[in-house]
Formats: structure tokens, sequence, C-alpha cells
């Protein structure tokens, strides 16, 4: 059955890496959603719709799996790296981390990683691929009305919380 | 006092996008052992399993010792008049509604109401001191306070508290709040007859216990699915104050599900938002509650819910 997805896990593991590291606390959790994703993707492979674009199906397994993990959930406000090594291999990945801003990136990681899931996977999304709120809408099979709205909210929290933080 | 900073729209969009957009130099590889799926039950288990292995021992020591007494010409009665206690169980949860999730996978991937013990006090009497306070002390389950912490709302979100009643003899309970709204969990159950020609009250009608009502919903004590209520906040009291000063005339579902207006009226609601008196005063509430045995007595207790200035919700349990 893998040997069947090895084309797919080439193409889009990458991609995966990704999504998965914005949307988990350390890299650790990461490389747990990321594996828990492909078990999901080949165990299921039969109600793929090669008509809709395979990505898109990865994702929703990807962010449902994350939301419904109860181990990924439990304890998140623990903002927590096994090493100095992990945590620096985990920021290298922002584009622009720098010294200069780590700070801020720290702190936007602490509020993102304490954000509801639902709201957090919206935001991750909408950033991650410039997804529109339809896109995400489609892909978390909700109304776009929900995605505006929890996108929203989510973006309102982080601004306030960045603002009153010392 | 915090120092207020300002975070222009440009540069929260450019955190964000940087911060989503991660580029790392290298890529996780996808690995079929089973075992790599396996963790190691953190703390969290370990200390909930053992505590239920101690409770489990403690129930069969009790229950030995009140054989024995029973049996007992010489010993006490205790606490015959005594309500049998009652525990509250506040968790915090997320209302990702089933029909949200992961619809193109089968139902094990779309279960709902993750419940994440809260706070717990417990209302047996034994932990009653001599005044008849109650010993507030949370659940020693939890590894520690930042458990209590509900991700309630970051702003107005949809997020709930779940209320489960469990004990000994219990027939019904009453609940009532000052702020905010009561439903049932949806149960697996529920979930499982709704859409067939079901309505909600005709589910609980058909394995719902009769006679006993938590705000017009039949409770069975028996199962621990029909002792939870769900408390939802409720934004109305601050969308009306809003809707008032800026004389609009916007209803909930404008609020929630047009985002022009959300957006709109964002300045109004960042305005009323800014304290933890602030948000306790418009989502908090306080809920009292109820519980009736079988032998007719009756307990009361108030949950209290506070939230702080960025939100979030604890929940304190005290007997009335």
């Amino acid at each position: 059955m893998k040997h069947d997805f090895d084309e797919y896990i080439q193409l889009y593991s990458r991609d995966l890496t990704r999504l998965c590291i914005s949307l988990c606390r350390n890299t650790t959790e990461a490389e747990d959603l990321f594996q828990e994703t492909w078990c999901k993707a080949i165990k299921y492979h039969s109600r793929y719709n090669s008509s809709l674009p395979f990505e898109k199906w990865l994702y929703s397994i990807c962010v449902n799996t994350f939301k419904n993990n109860h181990k990924l959930f439990c304890n998140r406000h623990r903002v927590s790296f096994s090493s100095e090594e992990e945590q620096t291999l985990f920021f290298n990945s922002i584009p622009d981390f720098s010294n200069e801003n780590s700070d801020e990136y720290f702190e936007l990681h602490r509020i993102i990683s304490s954000l509801p899931k639902k709201q957090k996977v919206v935001i991750v999304l909408h950033y991650f691929k410039d997804y529109t709120t339809r896109e995400i809408a489609d892909i978390l099979n909700i109304p776009e009305g929900t995605v505006k709205s929890r996108l929203y909210s989510a973006k309102a929290c982080i601004r306030r919380r960045l603002e009153n933080e010392e | 006092m915090k120092n207020k900073k300002n975070i222009s729209e440009e540069r929260l969009e450019e955190l964000l996008k940087n911060y989503c957009k991660r580029e790392p130099k290298y890529s996780f590889k996808f690995r079929t052992e089973e075992k790599v799926m396996k963790r190691k039950p953190n703390f969290r288990y370990a200390a909930a399993t053992l505590c239920v292995a101690v409770m489990l021992f403690g129930g069969f020591i009790a229950l030995q010792y009140t054989a024995f007494s029973g049996t007992d010409k010489n010993s006490s009665v205790v606490s015959d008049n005594a309500a049998p206690g009652f525990i509250v169980t506040a968790y915090a949860a997320e209302s990702d509604s089933g029909k949200a999730d992961g619809t193109k996978l089968k139902s094990v991937d779309t279960k709902i109401n993750p419940k994440f013990p809260l706070v717990e006090k417990t209302y047996d009497n034994l932990e009653f001191d001599s005044q008849g306070k109650s010993i507030s002390e949370d659940n020693p389950l939890e590894e520690c306070e930042e458990t209590k912490i509900v991700e309630n709302s970051c702003l107005l979100s949809f997020d709930y508290i779940g209320l489960e009643v469990t004990g000994k003899d219990i027939v019904s309970y009453d609940i009532r709040t000052d702020n905010g709204e009561f439903n049932y969990v949806d149960s697996e159950k529920m979930e499982k007859y709704k859409g067939k020609g079901n309505t909600d009250s005709s589910i609980i009608d058909k394995y719902f216990q009769k006679g006993s009502e938590i705000n017009g919903i039949p409770v069975d004590a028996n199962n621990p699915n029909k002792s939870i209520v769900n408390w939802y906040p409720a934004p109305y009291k601050l969308f009306d104050e809003i809707n008032k000063t800026t004389g609009s005339d916007f209803n909930i579902d404008d609020y929630y599900n047009k985002f022009d207006i959300m957006s709109k009226m964002s300045p109004e609601i960042d305005e009323r938002l800014k304290t933890a008196e602030d948000f306790t005063n418009y989502f908090g509430s306080v809920i009292n509650i109820t519980v009736h045995y079988k032998d007719g007595t009756s307990e009361n207790g108030i949950i209290k819910i506070m939230l702080d200035e960025y939100g979030f919700a604890t929940a304190s349990i005290t007997k009335a």
C-alpha cells in the first residue's frame, strides 16, 4: 500500500512538514502529526476522490488529526522544546527570523500555541499557502462565514495579546 | 502595569505570514513502523490511572468497612441523614461540530467534545470541614494550575464549558445561570440518531429517562453522557451595548457570520474588552446547581465562571 503512495509522499512531504511545524508547538509533535497524517491518508486512500486536489485532501486529514488528537491538545499551554537545538531548528524555519526579532516570534509562537485549535487551524491555513477563505472552508468543510469569523477572532486575539505583552 | 505596544496591521500580517510560511531546511520522513506512532503515556495519563486505581481501591476498602460496621452493633451510624454528595467536573471544550470535521474520513475521525478536566471539587461529605465548608482543593489529578484555563473565547467564540455532575443516588439536578446558555452534550448516541427523521427532543424522549430535567431536558444520572450540560458564554450583553451606543440593530448572526459587520464593530468590541473585569462582566457567570437525591434530600453548589484579560476562563466550584 505504501508503495502506491510513494509518489505522493515524495511530492507532498515537504509541504506537509511545513504545515505540521506551523500547527504544532515543537518539532517532536510536528513529526508525530506528520506520521499520523500519512498513516491515515494511506489507510483511507480509497476515499480519496481524484477529481479533487490531493494536497487539500491531505491537509484536511492533517488539520483534523491535529484537532482531534488529545495528545497534541493536552498541556498545550506548555510551549516546550526538548533542547535548545530543537528550538533553534524550529524557529530557523521562519524566513526572516533573526536575533533582532526573536523575542517577537517567541511571543507570537506562545500566543498562537494557546489559541483554540479551530482558530489556529484557520490562521495557519490562511497564511501557509495563501488559501482564500473559500478554499479553507472547503478543506475544513465548514461555511465560509465561519472561516471569516474565526480568522477575524484569531487575529484580533493575537493582536491584543501581542500589544498587551510587556 | 503592562506596556501597551502598537502593532500595525501590516506588521501583524508580516509576522503571521512568516510564522506560517515555514521554509525548513529539512523534511520529515514517513516511517511505516507502528512503533513510531506510539508514544509513552505522559504524566497526566499515568497520574489519572494511578488515581483511578487508588479510588477503586479506596472504594473497595470503604465497602468492606461499611459491610463490617453493618454487622457491628456497637458501631455508630455515620451521617444517616447526610446527602450522599456529588461531584461537579468542569471541562474545557471546543465546540467544533461533528459536521465541521474530517467528513472525508470515517466517524472515528469526527469525534467531538474533547473533554479535559478543568477543576474538580468533591462534594463528598468527607471533604467538608467541621463548619460544613468545602475543602476547596483542586483536583490533584491536574498537573498544574494552567490546566484550569478554558480556551473559552479569544474574543467571541463558540467554546463552551462542559459540566459533568456525578454522584451516588442522584435523581436529577436543576441548574441555572445568570449569564450564558445551557445545552445538553451531543453524545455519540445523539449524533447517531440525528438526521433520520428524529429531532433532538424525540431522541431525548426515546433514550433519556423521563421524570428528571435540566432546563426541560430529561436527565438520567446513571448514564454519564446524560448528566453533562454544556454552558455557553453569551455575547448578547456585549452586542446589545454596542448596538445601543452605535445606534445599530445587528443581531447575533450578523456579528458572527457577517465579516464586514464584525470588522466594523471591532473597535467597539476592543474598547469594551480590555481587562479581566470587562471580560468577566460580559461573559462571566454564576451557575447555581441543586442536586436531588433518591432519599429526597438535596444539595446546592455554585460554579463561578470568570475570565482573565485575555478571554481565558477559570471555574471555581463551591458549596452553596
